[in-house]
């Protein structure tokens, strides 16, 4: 299948692909993953990645990798993750390297997801899982104009302790 | 990369879809999956039948799902892979429950060496077999492959790597 | 040892082709396509210039994370050529490259093989920053390159103080 591709003013966003992969194993292999069930060695970083990229068949959506248009760098992903154990999907957003922090392209990537997600595919609303822990995740979740949902369908299992905010089509502006 | 179709004498090797995850998951909930990680819940194969849909994206080949021509019953997971992780690229095999004693592994397997031989240039390759199961060694047998040492696989654990014949060794 | 790295090269299919890991037994069609009794429009080299010239482009994949690939056709495997994104030493960028063997040319496989390895090339460097080395005589291999809507790069030829070689650039330069 064809998946979609976005572009922002920076960035290239498409379904990911093994020139992704060298990125995400080294995003793995750091504490910084702890948010994203690692760190994980090569090994499973590489099968997590591998589901990443599988569940697009699966679903019809999933994860973007984020590119650099400068340079093609990998710096991270932006999309709707929804493995089998998901009540329903979740807007995910990480940013492969502290290096790519700080810059905005963790806001600049969701915003055009969430633009696609809502006026392409037409999604009345999604939700993201964020970490109580997870400062920066729920800064950029506040500013992308989520809120705190309680009424949300309870968290997978995987997930414990997290908060929903639910992402909703009028308030994401989308950033020229 | 869409994977080919291939075709054998009763066979048919095709793209592993979400179509296939109600029988993988009734496999992987069943005893006969604990050579290969089971039993394990229906989220988890979701996740393995996502893993290895992303194998195909992320290699550009894969294993294949298997299908009986004449009846389009989806017989097994079978093909040409290499997880990170593994100690070499592999031909596997995983044949659905019911589906065991017609010889379909074999002649699944054998195409699918074939075509990785041929297509992908691969000039030796490997099976994993569990030390207990005997029918996987007698597929691995019947393929002209020799069980050559062990490794202790980093989600299977204590397996046996079974050598198959190089590419001027075997057929067509 | 062999078995493991070859395998960890992405393959690529388009149309007609599949592309695949280089293996040592591609080797004598390698050279067969750089012999010098050749009419092919390059430099001519013998078994052993060939042999290191391929080992610098397969070693690639492992130094750089990119390299060749060796053409074949999705039929019957019936290997035809290669096209590689390579870095030889003294390079300054990445070169988009193919080679047929000769009973192979004239059917647009080179065109359809670098038009995948260019689009690879893109998702690793972003357009503009992979070229082709083409000497100014070899007609076939300009058009393939016009095909492919690269560009002349007047200014990295005379940058580079290139004689009779043009470098076409593929994608806009940033």
């Amino acid at each position: 299948m064809t998946s979609p591709v976005l572009h922002t003013e920076r960035l290239v966003l498409s379904a990911p692909g093994p020139e992704d992969m060298d990125a995400m194993v080294q995003f793995f292999s750091e504490d910084r993953a702890q948010f994203y069930g690692g760190p994980l060695g090569p090994g499973p970083a590489w099968r997590r990645f591998s589901e990443y990229a599988g569940q697009w068949a699966f679903r019809g959506y999933g994860f973007f990798a984020v590119r650099l248009k400068d340079g093609g760098a990998t710096i991270g992903l932006a999309g709707p993750y929804h493995p089998g154990d998901f009540p329903e999907p979740e807007m995910a957003w990480l940013l492969t390297s502290e290096a790519y922090e700080g810059k905005g392209y963790a806001r600049e990537a969701s915003t055009a997801v969430l633009a696609h997600l809502f006026s392409d595919l037409k999604w009345r609303s999604v939700v993201s899982y964020i970490d109580p822990d997870n400062h920066a995740s729920r800064a950029l979740a506040l500013k992308l104009g989520a809120e705190p949902d309680r009424d949300s369908p309870p968290p997978p299992a995987a997930l414990p302790g997290v908060q929903a905010f639910r992402h909703w089509p009028g308030a994401n502006r989308v950033v020229a | 990369m869409t994977p080919p179709t291939l075709t054998t004498a009763r066979l048919t090797l095709g793209p592993l879809g979400p179509e296939h995850f109600d029988t993988m998951a009734n496999f992987y909930a069943s005893d006969r999956s604990q050579y290969v990680g089971g039993p394990q819940e229906s989220h988890r194969t979701w996740r393995t039948l996502a893993t290895e849909i992303g194998h195909w994206t992320l290699r550009g080949y894969g294993r294949f799902a298997v299908s009986e021509s004449a009846t389009g019953a989806f017989v097994g997971v079978i093909g040409p892979w290499y997880p990170e992780g593994w100690p070499e690229p592999e031909i596997g095999w995983d044949l659905m429950d019911g589906f065991e004693g017609r010889g379909y592994a074999t002649e699944a397997a054998q195409a699918a060496r074939n075509w990785a031989y041929t297509h992908l240039g691969w000039t030796t390759a490997i099976s994993l077999v569990a030390p207990a199961n005997a029918g996987s060694a007698k597929v691995a047998t019947r393929l002209g492959a020799h069980h050559e040492s062990d490794v202790d696989h980093i989600l299977f654990g204590q397996l046996q790597i079974w050598r198959h014949p190089a590419p001027a060794e075997v057929g067509p | 040892m062999a078995a493991r790295f070859g395998a960890l090269v992405p393959v690529l299919e388009t149309d007609r082709l599949i592309l695949r890991a280089p293996c040592v037994e591609d080797v004598p069609d390698w050279s067969a396509i750089f012999a010098p009794d050749d009419d092919f429009l390059g430099t001519p080299m013998d078994a052993e210039e060939a042999f290191a010239n391929f080992a610098t482009y397969v070693g690639g994949w492992m130094l750089n994370g990119h390299g060749i690939w060796t053409m074949t056709l999705r039929g019957d495997g019936t290997r035809i050529g290669f096209t590689m994104v390579g870095l030889e030493w003294g390079d300054a960028e990445p070169e988009l490259g193919w080679m047929l063997l000769p009973a192979y040319r004239g059917h647009g496989y080179a065109t359809e093989a670098a038009d995948a390895a260019r689009d690879h090339a893109f998702s690793l460097f972003g357009p503009g920053e992979t070229v082709s080395y083409i000497d100014a005589g070899n007609i076939k291999s300009a058009r393939v390159a016009q095909k492919l809507s690269a560009n002349r790069d007047y200014a990295e030829e005379a940058r580079l103080g290139l004689q009779d070689v043009h470098v076409w650039r593929h994608g806009a330069h940033p």
